[in-house]
């Protein structure tokens, strides 16, 4: 009896030291390790996620948030698009604008999404409302413009929480841009956005010349010949989408439009024949 | 005790044969399936992305597959291939040679690990053959939109894949350390599994237990965490997707912070078969 209770003993002990030695090591590497980590997760920048994952629970349930914050974030937002698409397909306005907002909550950093998701609530969504508020051409012109007033103020909305995200990203104010011109007609504000856009690093170039003619159709085509002049010398002239021509050729209207005197007349800087770039100007 | 000297022939030997066993266990059909899964997906997708880059889905639907089928890959192997030694008694027989249960516990880590490496060297270069595809023809068919030329980054793709790698080495190590003291291989994958839920969702608990007012509770969640490595900082795949690049200084840290687990696992999965009763 004593024999077996000293194997058991014996048995019991050295696994539980095994147990006790592996447990000390591995939270002292833990804890030696904890510096790095804390490094890399500030790089990655990961706050507010405790919220985020409250907003999800709250909404699609457990199993996608552990999904979510299992390392399947993108993959989620993938599907959860695709369902977009099924809603969108069937016309179905609550589930769209619905899977719209869920998706940008699972995975806020694709553009796609929310440049796609405003143009469907902007311009989709308006149409699917007017249809089912009569025949065409039989919507009273107030319904009309308030529903155009109505989506494109949820479209604006949705384009500022992306703004949230994305603040250096041109496309963003393009997009507010052209909702504030197509849907409520207000060049004005659109013509501030395109101005956003167009200072921005990665602004497309047409930003800037929409800019201009916005300015000129409201009436301001002092400001759009001096914003021409000073973006006319940064254009490459060998490429074909920033349209150094175009602008030459504007700035050249604007003048005879203007009346502008030959010695004040915008001097276009030379191009230097090797690197092609129009050469510094003072 | 030992005559011989530790030998990292006798590991490469013994991670070799882990290796072709591994092959022998129709590890060829599942990246099969892996792959005509991701195929398959590809192709549907090229009806179904909706304004939103096609690209992006085939990359999310790709490591999505690699980090799932490799999760399962790196615990049932890790503790599979350990136990059927253990079981058929074939360890007593190479232990009854010249040989370091270190080495023959190194020697499964390799083997598993090499296993890994060609389960996600297949995967990631599937997956960068069928983007590739995929934008060259959508290039023919919308040049408009790829002016600056192709929109993948491919070496981030490349970069991603060996960063799943390096968290599924960690998985790997750790399934192996509780593989080496626990009495049944079930245990050790349940416990794998478990290990993963709680390295991938452990910054969460400690984000959330940080706001408590017990410091008791906050204690024991800080104890708790530093017994696991925290997998979410290997989640980089959907960044990529997302277009975003991988700097050199995040994946040399991730690479460090893995390699520091990877030891620190299986020098203890050595210790703890060194003290097992065979």
């Amino acid at each position: 009896m004593a024999g077996w209770r000293s194997t058991v003993s014996g048995i019991v002990n050295s696994r539980a030291k095994v147990a006790a030695v592996v447990g000390a090591v591995l939270l002292i590497a833990g804890a030696a390790l904890r510096p790095v980590e804390a490094a890399m997760r500030k790089a990655e920048a990961r706050a507010g996620m405790p919220g985020r994952t409250r907003r999800l629970s709250a909404i699609v349930g457990q199993g996608t948030s552990m999904a979510v914050l299992g390392g399947f974030r993108a993959l989620v937002a993938d599907w959860l698009w695709l369902k977009t698409y099924l809603a969108w397909a069937a016309c179905d306005l609550p589930a769209t604008q619905a899977m719209l907002r869920l998706v940008t909550i699972v995975d806020e950093r694709p553009l796609g999404f929310w440049l796609n998701g405003a143009r469907i609530i902007a311009y989709d969504m308006t149409e699917w409302r007017l249809r089912s508020a009569g025949r065409e051409g039989a919507v009273p012109a107030a319904v009309r413009r308030r529903i155009l007033e109505e989506q494109a103020g949820m479209a604006l909305r949705y384009l500022e929480d992306a703004r949230s995200y994305h603040p250096e990203r041109a496309a963003v104010c393009v997009e507010m841009a052209n909702i504030h011109l197509n849907s409520r007609g207000d060049p004005a504000t659109a013509a501030r956005w395109y101005r956003q856009a167009a200072e921005l690093p990665d602004a497309p170039y047409y930003a800037a010349r929409i800019y201009a003619e916005l300015l000129k159709h409201l009436g301001r085509s002092r400001e759009a010949y001096a914003w021409l002049r000073r973006l006319h010398p940064t254009l490459p002239p060998d490429v074909e989408a920033a349209g150094s021509r175009i602008v030459l050729g504007r700035i050249r209207n604007l003048e005879r439009t203007l009346e502008i005197p030959e010695n004040e007349r915008y001097v276009a800087p030379e191009v230097d024949v090797e690197t092609r770039r129009p050469q510094k100007i003072d | 005790m030992n005559r011989v000297a530790f030998s990292p022939a006798r590991v490469r030997w013994i991670a070799g044969n882990t290796f072709r066993e591994a092959v022998r266990q129709r590890l060829l059909l599942l990246l099969i399936m892996v792959a005509a899964t991701m195929t398959g997906g590809a192709l549907f997708f090229s009806d179904f992305h909706f304004g939103s880059s096609e690209l992006k889905f085939v990359t999310d639907v790709g490591f999505g597959a690699l980090a799932f089928f490799g999760a399962i890959l790196s615990i049932v192997s890790s503790a599979q291939f350990f136990f059927d030694e253990i079981e058929r008694r074939t360890v007593l027989t190479v232990l009854a040679k010249p040989v370091w249960r270190a080495e023959f516990v190194l020697g499964k880590l390799g083997g598993v690990l090499l296993l890994l490496l060609v389960f996600c060297g297949l995967v990631t270069a599937l997956l960068a053959g069928l983007l590739w595809w995929r934008e060259t023809g959508l290039m023919k068919a919308h040049p408009g939109t790829f002016e600056t030329g192709r929109v993948v980054a491919y070496a981030g793709v490349a970069w991603c894949g060996l960063v799943q790698w390096l968290k599924l080495s960690v998985l790997a190590a750790l399934t192996l350390l509780v593989a080496s003291y626990a009495r049944s291989s079930l245990l050790a994958i349940m416990a794998g599994f478990v290990a993963l839920v709680i390295g991938q969702l452990q910054y969460l608990a400690r984000d959330f237990y940080g706001m408590m007012d017990s410091s008791l509770a906050r204690g024991g969640v800080w104890l708790g965490g530093l017994l696991f490595p925290n997998f979410q900082l290997f989640d980089v795949a959907d960044r990529v997707g997302a277009g975003e690049t991988l700097s050199a200084g995040l994946i040399g840290g991730l690479a460090a912070y893995a390699l520091a687990y990877m030891s620190v696992y299986g020098g203890l999965a050595v210790y703890c078969f060194r003290h097992r009763e065979l």
